[in-house]
């Protein structure tokens, strides 16, 4: 057995990680969330935002992270838009317009048909230069975005007219994949303006630990991975989605959680396997030294 | 030389970054660096692009191993280059493209220049000229001066200089003498970001007579007014065969002619236009709620087609029926509209009375009138418009007409008949529901479809004919990503799918490097490995279950656990390692700024 272990073939560790996955996608396993302090503050923030505010919608994430960001991006965009504050979105990554473009068209657009565009929100798109566009944008927008993504002069949208800065802001609200992304932000926007600009972020599992240091001072919420974005989403069914708690559009995070539940169960049950062949080993190598 | 100038650059713009972050009244200095230092990494990519096609060409030409990687690698590089620049497939911005009007080259110096007097504060303590008016705008001698028509943002530009009554009242009395010929109001603009002049609709021969007067003594500009009646007279057929309840359109029968073939015409068609056509030109009978016995023999019709409905299908039948309009409703509605509105006094109003000695200025004036009760006989006839299965749309407005409806209320009313679905569109809506609710035989589908198809197929043809008679003004203006565009395909069968898959992978090695490297050898890798567990276990969702008791009878949560970790140890390691990377950094920068390491210009000291 325990050379069987010692000896065991990646692919079954492969295989039983594929199982963990597609048992539970398949099963639509889901329960229910109780969301954490750290969501709750998240959703505090944009909940203290008043009809008319500006909120810059900040989406550092491409499609390589597009599997853990989405939901938390769609339940952002919700929220806000629920709350009828002023959207403008921007994004630091080259593949950034087209989240922002889907988020656009699975939440804004449907949900909400009356909002304008150049009223209500406006996607002002990607800019190259990452932390240098954020470093020039938090005092002066205009010199960086002189059009939004369609090519439309920036004076000519109403919405963009009394826009000097991100310090214009009442909140910025970031998605982020990796760099630049949330640290940049705090680094760049939050810190130099603190107490003048707010930050709320989503990022991936594993960026969690570096930005961790910056809350609450500097980085007012944050949401770790689909964990997060999961009991941010049943916070905003529970508040904005009363009537259709099952609309599938802002389920995405809490069926997620399924396949990733049991695939955490299957990771520490291998570290307790491998732990358990580490010690066997040992007890086996002393048994012989000693005889 | 070629290692002194880098250096300076880099010396200089370090400082003026730190001299910018620093001292608050140096900030636009730091913009302007960061500007630059955008505009070079926008150029970086241009440099990237270079080398990635450099390195690859060379492992092919050299059939290095993996070479047919770098083949990939170099045609997708090119195809999302080519597409991506040239923009195949995306349609020209609409923001950009001026449906309905006739667009010609007209420089903005060829428009006459306006003034008004009027004086405008010090430049140091007003903001600059707003960008959409920069180069239409001068003040010199007392006067402003201002070429072109003043039109959409005009006064707003403005009254952002001054907030002072006398400079809004001059740009008021401005705006008034900077406008085209009362005849061609409406018709005619120039569009000062484009330099263009554009004319809606078809200019007669007493609108190009008036224009051409404008701008007698300008023989360029005359000839770009000949080219633009031409334009606008341009005719456009497609072969079609109209509907045969089409009528043209009363403010369209100059512009459109229809053979039992074809569709004819003339000049560009707007957006209004086109729906206009599409839709209620052809006066289509309109969709009303239905009675019982009306409904139970639309049932038995569609069950004389195919199959009985089931329980479900009829169900969603009458959730369907019952989520129609209803006149009572609307009847509310319109008994509120066309309230009396309070008004605006001028900028010059204002200053009058301010000059004869009024203290308290007031912009508003109070709204006069009352609002007029509708009568029973409007009520009547709109109630029996929802009840009369042949009262049309047009016989209703004629008679609201005859009855004294208001202007705004009769407008509410026109906008209200636009919204109601067409019976061909409401039996394909109510298909859609049925199939949701089960299924239907192929001539139950066909009768239901039968009307809808066929206003498909003439929306079709007016959208065909919207496009030939518009001339693209900018041809590359769309979207490179726009949906359906080889662009989009690429990026979303191909890119997102490779991307995310790529991701997801590491789900598969971190379980494998898991089992075999997260071993407990020693205390820190005991720590290491009690951590990982914890933040492992707290992404689950039976995390929520487990309750940890602690010394002294408190228990808490994996919750409250992952917190601390996360806020005490992780943040403490993690400042810890920031606050050396920190200090590092700005050695590292002064060496940088000062000229002492010179590593990053590929010298080796």
């Amino acid at each position: 057995m325990l050379h069987f272990l010692q000896t065991l073939d990646r692919r079954w560790i492969f295989l039983l990680m594929a199982v963990a996955v597609a048992v539970p996608t398949w099963a639509q396993l889901k329960f229910p969330e109780t969301p954490g302090q750290f969501s709750q503050d998240v959703f505090d923030e944009i909940e203290r935002l008043q009809p008319g505010d500006k909120v810059l919608m900040a989406w550092d994430y491409d499609p390589s992270t597009e599997g853990e960001l989405s939901p938390m991006a769609k339940s952002f965009a919700k929220h806000c838009a629920a709350k009828k504050v002023k959207l403008y979105f921007i994004t630091l990554l080259p593949l950034g317009p087209k989240m922002i473009e889907k988020t656009i068209d699975e939440v804004i657009r449907p949900d909400y048909p009356d909002r304008v565009y150049g009223e209500d929100f406006v996607n002002l798109g990607f800019k190259s230069g990452n932390e240098g566009v954020v470093k020039v944008i938090i005092t002066n927008l205009r010199g960086l975005y002189t059009t939004d993504a369609r090519g439309i002069n920036i004076d000519q949208i109403p919405m963009c007219r009394d826009v000097k800065s991100v310090q214009d802001m009442k909140l910025i609200v970031n998605v982020s994949g990796a760099y630049p992304g949330t640290k940049e932000w705090v680094q760049y926007a939050v810190t130099p303006y603190q107490g003048k600009i707010r930050i709320v972020g989503g990022c991936t599992g594993v960026q969690a630990p570096l930005l961790f240091p910056y809350i609450p001072t500097q980085l007012n919420g944050l949401l770790v991975g689909i964990k997060g974005a999961a009991e941010y989403e049943q916070l905003v069914v529970d508040h904005y989605l009363k009537e259709n708690p099952d609309d599938p559009r802002f389920g995405d995070a809490r069926n997620r959680m399924g396949p990733q539940s049991i695939a955490h169960l299957v990771m520490i049950f291998l570290i307790l396997l491998g732990n358990v062949v580490f010690f066997w080993e040992r007890r086996v190598r002393q048994k012989g030294e000693a005889s | 030389m070629k290692r002194t100038i880098p250096l300076l650059i880099t010396a200089f713009g370090g400082i003026v970054l730190v001299i910018a972050f620093f001292i608050p009244a140096f900030e636009s200095w730091g913009e302007e660096a960061s500007i630059w230092f955008d505009i070079l990494a926008a150029i970086a990519f241009i440099l990237g692009g270079g080398n990635l096609f450099k390195v690859h060409l060379k492992t092919i030409s050299d059939r290095k191993k993996g070479w047919g990687f770098s083949a990939v690698t170099l045609t997708a590089f090119l195809l999302m280059l080519i597409f991506g620049l040239f923009k195949f497939g995306s349609l020209p911005s609409p923001s950009t493209e001026f449906y309905g009007q006739s667009l010609v080259e007209f420089p903005l110096d060829w428009m006459p220049e306006y003034d008004s007097p009027g004086v405008l504060r010090p430049s140091e303590i007003r903001p600059a000229f707003p960008a959409s008016i920069r180069r239409q705008l001068r003040i010199a001698d007392g006067k402003i001066y201002f070429r072109g028509w003043a039109s959409g943002t005009y006064a707003e530009a403005l009254d952002s200089l001054d907030d002072q009554l006398a400079w809004r009242c001059s740009c008021e009395r401005l705006g008034e003498v900077a406008q085209p010929p009362v005849e061609l109001r409406g018709k005619v603009s120039h569009l000062p970001d484009h330099n263009k002049l554009a004319f809606r609709g078809v200019m007669s021969p007493a609108d190009e007579q008036a224009l051409r007067a404008l701008f007698n003594n300008q023989p360029d500009a005359l000839k770009a007014i000949d080219r633009l009646a031409l334009a606008t007279r341009r005719k456009t057929t497609i072969a079609v065969t109209p509907p045969a309840s089409f009528q043209i359109p009363e403010g369209l029968t100059s512009a459109v002619e229809v053979t039992p073939s074809s569709i004819a015409v003339t000049g560009p068609v707007s957006t209004d236009q086109r729906d206009e056509l599409a839709r209620a030109a052809c006066h289509y009978p309109l969709a009303k709620p239905l009675s019982e016995p009306a409904r139970a023999a639309f049932v038995a019709e569609l069950e004389q087609q195919g199959t009985p409905l089931t329980t479900v299908q009829k169900q969603a039948l009458d959730r369907y029926f019952n989520g129609l309009w209803q006149m009572d409703l609307f009847i509310q509605v319109l008994a509120g509209t066309g309230a009396p509105e309070p008004g605006r006094k001028t900028s010059c109003e204002l200053l009058e009375e301010q000059q004869q000695g009024v203290v308290e200025l007031v912009r508003e004036t109070p709204a006069t009138g009352t609002l007029e009760p509708m009568t029973d006989e409007q009520r009547a006839l709109l109630k029996s418009f929802e009840q009369t299965p042949e009262m049309t749309a047009e016989d209703l407005l004629t008679r609201l007409k005859a009855a004294h409806l208001s202007g705004p209320r009769t407008a509410a009313v026109e906008s209200f008949l636009k919204q109601i679905p067409t019976i061909g569109e409401r039996n394909k809506a109510l298909c859609v529901e049925l199939l949701k609710a089960g299924a239907l035989s192929k001539p139950q589908r066909d009768w239901l479809l039968k009307d809808a198809r066929s206003q498909y197929a003439w929306r079709l043809a007016v959208g065909d004919l919207f496009v030939k008679a518009h001339t693209v003004v900018y041809p590359w203006s769309g979207d490179y990503s726009e949906g359906g565009t080889p662009f989009d395909w690429v990026f979303t069968w191909v890119l997102q799918p490779l991307m995310t898959t790529t991701f997801a992978l590491l789900a598969f090695y971190v379980a494998s490097a898991a089992f075999r490297a997260f071993r407990a050898k020693n205390l820190e890798a005991t720590l290491l490995l009690v951590t990982a567990l914890i933040i492992l276990f707290r992404a689950t969702m039976f995390a929520g279950a487990v309750q940890v008791p602690l010394p002294g009878g408190t228990v808490v949560g994996m919750d409250r656990i992952y917190a601390f970790v996360m806020s005490v140890f992780n943040t403490a390691g993690n400042r810890a390692i920031m606050i050396g990377i920190a200090l590092g950094i700005a050695s590292t920068s002064l060496k940088v700024l000062l000229g002492i390491d010179r590593s990053y210009l590929g010298s080796d000291d």
